[in-house]
């Protein structure tokens, strides 16, 4: 393989504070689900819903 | 000048001549085969490293009994044989109970390789398994040409193989490459339509109307909204098709709205909108025939709106680009909601494609 062939996928998680409404994004974890509530917000303790999973490229 | 009349200069010249009429088909055959031999051999190393990677995943992660390996094997081989259609009058529901009647039957020997195994994980296995069985045809189907060209040396067999060939290997790494996102269980771009629906569905009360389908019921300004997608996070596109004419027995919408997402043409960009009329489904067919098929008999417009990928993109972990059209898509169709009906109507929405990794 060439290596400007070579590229690799880094997969993010977007959560939305359902009170706050505060965007956060961070690295997928095994388990995460669009629409599925994951973790409590840091500024106001509302739950967090996953609202995207997306994948980048790079490479 | 004196070259013109020079023997060995003729011969030179005369030589390939001679060389090209009798002997250029086999040299171009030699040459394509060349090219289409190395695309074969990538074929059957996608094929090796899918299946072990598949094998790797279900010892490392899953409860798998003794035997699997073996039971794995003959999956891989399995075919189908589609109904004749020498007489194409009711092709449609025989082909709708074969390809139900494998989903269950492949379902249920999924699930008897495992101790123990959620719905989940079965889905995704299911899927896994499709892939490499998929990727198992490709080499098979485009090695029996290559080989029988060569056998019979036709030059003409070679042909079509040739301008097949790059189609059949975009898809092909869109398959190998499909395997990690199945795995770990994340959104794939064919899931767009899905994403849509199950973000409007959110908060409302959520029915099971068909196989790993599910209804449920919302307003917006007045009109009464029948949202329909499959049951996420499931690895699965549901039976969209049984679950609308189960709807239309007891409730007929005055519009359809279809979300999906579509093969751009090249040129085109990834993730972009297109509005349109029409059942907007692929697959086999046999879901679309029956919406369309009781959207007919009901005289109930069917609108379509479709996000454009590419087939790596679409069977792929979804790009952010895709991801971030959901909230344009959505306002697309509360605006073809205003534009197309009437308070107190009823709009169906579908959000059709892999529902993988998307909850509702």
């Amino acid at each position: 393989m060439k290596d400007s062939e070579k590229k690799f996928t880094v997969s993010f998680t977007e959560l939305e504070c359902k009170s706050c409404k505060k965007l956060l994004t961070r690295k997928f974890e095994y388990g995460d689900i669009v629409f599925e509530e994951n973790g409590a917000c840091d500024q106001c303790e509302g739950n967090l819903l996953v609202v995207k999973i997306f994948g980048e490229t790079i490479g | 000048m004196g070259d013109d009349s020079n023997p060995l200069m003729m011969l030179i010249w005369i030589l390939p001549i001679i060389l090209f009429v009798f002997y250029g088909q086999r040299i171009q055959l030699m040459v394509s085969s060349n090219e289409i031999k190395k695309s074969i051999d990538k074929l059957e190393k996608f094929r090796n490293n899918a299946k072990t990677e598949f094998i790797d995943y279900l010892q490392k992660s899953l409860n798998t009994i003794n035997n699997h390996e073996k039971k794995l094997d003959d999956f891989f081989e399995y075919f189908t044989i589609m109904p004749v259609d020498l007489d194409p009058n009711g092709i449609v529901p025989k082909i709708n109970h074969l390809i139900r009647s494998r989903d269950d039957f492949t379902r249920m020997h999924v699930k008897s390789l495992f101790t123990e195994i959620s719905e989940f994980e079965t889905s995704k296995v299911h899927n896994l398994l499709e892939i490499v069985t998929t990727l198992q045809m490709f080499h098979k189907a485009t090695r029996h040409l290559y080989l029988t060209a060569k056998k019979q040396k036709n030059f003409p067999l070679i042909l079509p193989l040739q301008m097949m060939i790059p189609f059949v290997m975009e898809e092909a790494e869109a398959l190998k490459d499909a395997m990690s996102a199945l795995k770990n269980g994340q959104p794939i771009g064919d899931g767009i339509g899905p994403m849509v629906v199950g973000g409007m569905m959110l908060d409302n009360e959520k029915e099971k109307i068909s196989f790993q389908t599910v209804l449920s019921k919302s307003e917006y300004e007045g009109r009464k909204l029948l949202l329909i997608k499959a049951e996420g996070p499931n690895a699965t596109v549901g039976r969209i098709g049984e679950g609308i004419e189960k709807i239309f027995s007891n409730n007929k919408p005055d519009l359809i709205i279809m979300v999906d997402a579509a093969l751009k043409l090249e040129g085109e960009n990834s993730a972009s909108i297109a509005k349109g009329f029409g059942a907007a489904m692929g697959g086999i067919g046999t879901d679309r025939f029956q919406i369309e098929d009781a959207a007919t008999k009901n005289n109930v417009p069917i609108l379509a709106i479709v996000i454009k990928q590419s087939i790596h993109d679409a069977l792929t972990i979804m790009t952010k680009e895709i991801a971030d059209q959901a909230m344009s898509v959505r306002l697309e169709i509360e605006k073809m909601i205003k534009e197309n009906t009437q308070s107190k109507q009823t709009v169906m929405i579908i959000g059709v494609g892999n529902t993988l990794g998307v909850s509702q």
